[in-house]
């Protein structure tokens, strides 16, 4: 199969055995590769109701048919299991150099099941395949393992790792990879930690077969150039993603004080041009990118001198204005200290957000830390909370089970300001003036995650008060960018520098020989969309609507201040949303798929599973 | 004097702009700052996250005239 490698790995932790399988037709055809296969894996090899935790789930690690291609942004790798943080469909995407490194060992999939006895890691070296003690490895910071795995075996392995957080199952933990680049979201460093499983090095020799390789050659030379030429490419980079900060904050939706409002008075002092001109040293790119994001940043005060991949925007917001913290280098430096924990840090700052205003509020109580107080702005008090979060100590061992199960603990309404859906933090956009980004984030298949559909300039040009459209877009944009997961393709090239999608397709077919217009593929992704549902029906008991409501916060809290202040998103607003949304995906009013559109899709094999569920 | 502002969209949100347009001349006898000119193509400067003019950063009130470069900026989606 032409773009494809052709096996799949197991990997038994318990047995301590491996087994290399071709990689089935049936599963290239309906599913293309990277979260497609992850989504079909997931549904067929974990069994129903599997303790997230427990040695029966499994971890599918999977690139894409594309992944290691000459084109732009061809380096990320698909990462899935069944969520310790959601109870349902988990995955995660992680950019850096080591999705190609698996493809070129001759993997196009790797299951990881059972449970290791004793602490390991997994080396692959093409099909030298085993599992290494990691003893001297177990308590080390993500950051610190991967450059003694480095030291260890070579520059040439390509290393995922998990820090304590994932050793200690924190809920939020993240893997971690090139010194800065996270698969952060669901908790599958925790499932990882569960396992015994400290971290994945992996080197590959091997060649992919091409189905035209001068084609492919010569549509990645024309997508290079296309890149190169686009309007304003040179003023991405310098800033990255960071450069978003300012506006999000003008559009009064950037996360303030735990999502009370969405404008951060001191935001200039946090934000791209804070980091470019007093913390960053350089740019960092993902395999084979043109548009480094990536921003490598160095802070020196008499107590350290840290280096640090980032902050990006999503860190700035959740660590920054979500928690107060108010100048560029304590972002920095908590920042570095979750990364070196292996803490997602946009979790990490939803939760120690939420746990400043329990403390606020009088639920969590000075007792409570010790004698401590946990204060908004105070950079020392989020660092002390990361730690004790990590290594799940006294009230950290509550809030590592991640908001919503730490506010069913505290009680006292707190759960009207846990910002979650489904079990997953809400990441850096607050959306009670912008219905299409607020529907982006309820009906998001792993919980409350901008990358399924980020849609707010959707809400600014079409109307923030109009309701209509608002599905669809949201509907069209949740095939669209799981689309470039499945063929494992960073999707900013498209975002940020408007790169044509009809490039893709083009170089699909002279990869694979496979002559699919951008629309069939998004059919495939509609596919996914619909098995990843049908996968958090089967696992989580009730789910359904009840799963796609925001929090309480957002339905009757009018924002305070800033440009979206007295905007809240009633009730009867979410439920219209949802109406719509469910109609044109053609499941029901509790957001079940129906019969039909699972034939449709060509999800039969669902079916059995899904009727029962059905009112 | 009649003559054209030469306008440049970099990234997703040129497809609120007319046409749906990455680059085009917008026709003109008078200067105007970017905002106005963002309100006479219909768009919503609040979409518009930073102007460019003549290869120079500056605010959205700044003046463009006739014969200028203008580059407006989408805001970053991020991951
Ligand atoms: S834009 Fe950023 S995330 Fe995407 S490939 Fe480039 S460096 Fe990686």
């Amino acid at each position: 199969m032409n773009g494809y490698a052709g096996n799949v790995l197991r990997v038994d932790l318990t047995h301590r055995t491996h087994q290399i399988l071709p990689l089935p037709e049936t599963l290239v055809r309906d599913f293309i590769g990277g979260r497609g296969f992850v989504a079909k894996l997931m549904w067929d090899e974990i069994p129903r109701g599997a303790d997230p935790l427990g040695p029966e789930n499994k971890i599918i690690i999977a690139p894409g048919p594309l992944t290691g291609a000459f084109l732009p942004g061809a380096g990320k790798l698909e990462w899935g299991a069944k969520s310790p943080a959601t109870g349902g469909y988990g995955d995660s995407n992680i950019g850096g150099h080591i999705a190609p490194e698996i493809k070129h060992a001759g993997f196009d999939a790797i299951i990881i099941e059972g449970h290791a006895s004793e602490p390991v890691y997994l080396y692959i070296n093409d099909f030298d395949i085993k599992l290494c003690s990691a003893a001297h490895l177990w308590g080390q910071g993500a950051l610190q393992c991967e450059a003694a795995l480095k030291a260890e075996l070579g520059d040439e392995f390509q290393i995922c790792t998990i820090g304590p957080a994932g050793e200690n199952k924190v809920l939020f933990a993240c893997i971690s990879h090139d010194f800065g680049r996270q698969a952060g979201r669901t908790g599958i460093a925790a499932v990882m930690g569960s396992k015994n499983l400290k971290a994945l090095a992996v080197h590959g020799t091997k060649s992919i077969p091409l189905f035209d390789p001068a084609a492919t050659l010569e549509s990645g030379k024309e997508m290079f150039a296309a890149c190169f030429a686009k309007p304003g490419f040179e003023e991405w980079t310098p800033q990255g993603t960071a450069g978003v900060t300012n506006w999000v904050n003008e559009v009064g939706a950037f996360p303030t004080r735990n999502f009370t409002s969405g404008f951060f008075t001191k935001y200039e002092n946090i934000n791209g041009e804070a980091l470019v001109s007093r913390i960053k040293v350089t740019d960092k790119a993902c395999y084979g990118c043109p548009i480094p994001c990536g921003k490598y940043s160095r802070v020196k005060k008499p107590a350290y001198d840290i280096h640090v991949e980032g902050p990006e925007y999503e860190t700035i917001a959740l660590i920054g204005g979500n928690t107060e913290i108010d100048n560029i280098e304590d972002v920095a430096y908590a920042n570095y200290i979750q990364d070196e924990l292996g803490l997602d840090s946009i979790s990490g700052g939803n939760v120690v957000g939420f746990a400043m205003e329990c403390f606020e509020k009088g639920i969590i109580s000075s007792e409570m830390l010790g004698g401590r107080s946990l204060k908004f702005g105070s950079v020392d008090d989020f660092v002390w909370l990361s730690q004790e979060i990590a290594y799940r100590r006294g009230i950290g061992n509550i809030l590592a089970d991640g908001v919503k199960k730490a506010s069913e603990f505290f009680g006292q309404g707190s759960d009207r300001f846990a910002i979650q859906v489904k079990g997953l933090e809400w990441s850096g956009y607050e959306a009670r003036h912008a219905p299409a980004m607020m529907l982006s984030y309820m009906t998001a298949d792993v919980g409350a995650h901008h990358n399924r559909s980020w849609a707010i300039t959707f809400d600014v040009a079409t109307g923030r008060d109009k309701l209509e459209g608002k599905a669809k877009r949201v509907t069209e944009l949740q095939h669209i960018r799981p689309l470039f997961d499945m063929l494992c393709l960073c999707r900013l090239q498209w975002v940020e520098l408007g790169f044509e999608l009809e490039w893709y397709p083009k170089i699909f077919h002279a990869v694979t020989g496979e002559q699919r217009s951008w629309e069939e593929l998004l059919e495939f992704s509609e596919r996914v969309w619909n098995l990843t549902r049908c996968y958090s029906l089967r696992e989580i008991p009730g789910f359904g609507r009840d799963a796609d409501y925001p929090p309480t916060r957002f339905m009757e809290e009018p924002i305070p201040d800033g440009p979206t202040a007295g905007k809240y998103m009633p009730r009867a607003v979410i439920d219209r949303l949802l109406d719509e949304y469910y109609a044109i995906r053609g499941w029901d009013k509790q957001g079940i798929p129906s019969a039909a559109q699972l034939r449709k899709m060509g999800l039969e094999f669902t079916e059995a599973t899904v009727a029962p569920l059905r009112v | 004097m009649t003559g054209v502002i030469h306008v440049t969209v970099r990234g997703h949100v040129a497809k609120y702009f007319p046409a749906e347009q990455e680059r085009f001349d917008f026709p003109t006898t008078h200067s105007l700052t970017a905002i106005e000119l963002l309100r006479a193509l219909n768009v919503d400067p609040l979409l518009i996250m930073g102007v460019s003019i003549n290869g120079t950063k500056q605010p959205k009130d700044a003046m463009i005239n006739v014969g200028d470069e203008v580059l407006f900026f989408s805001p970053p989606a991020g991951g």
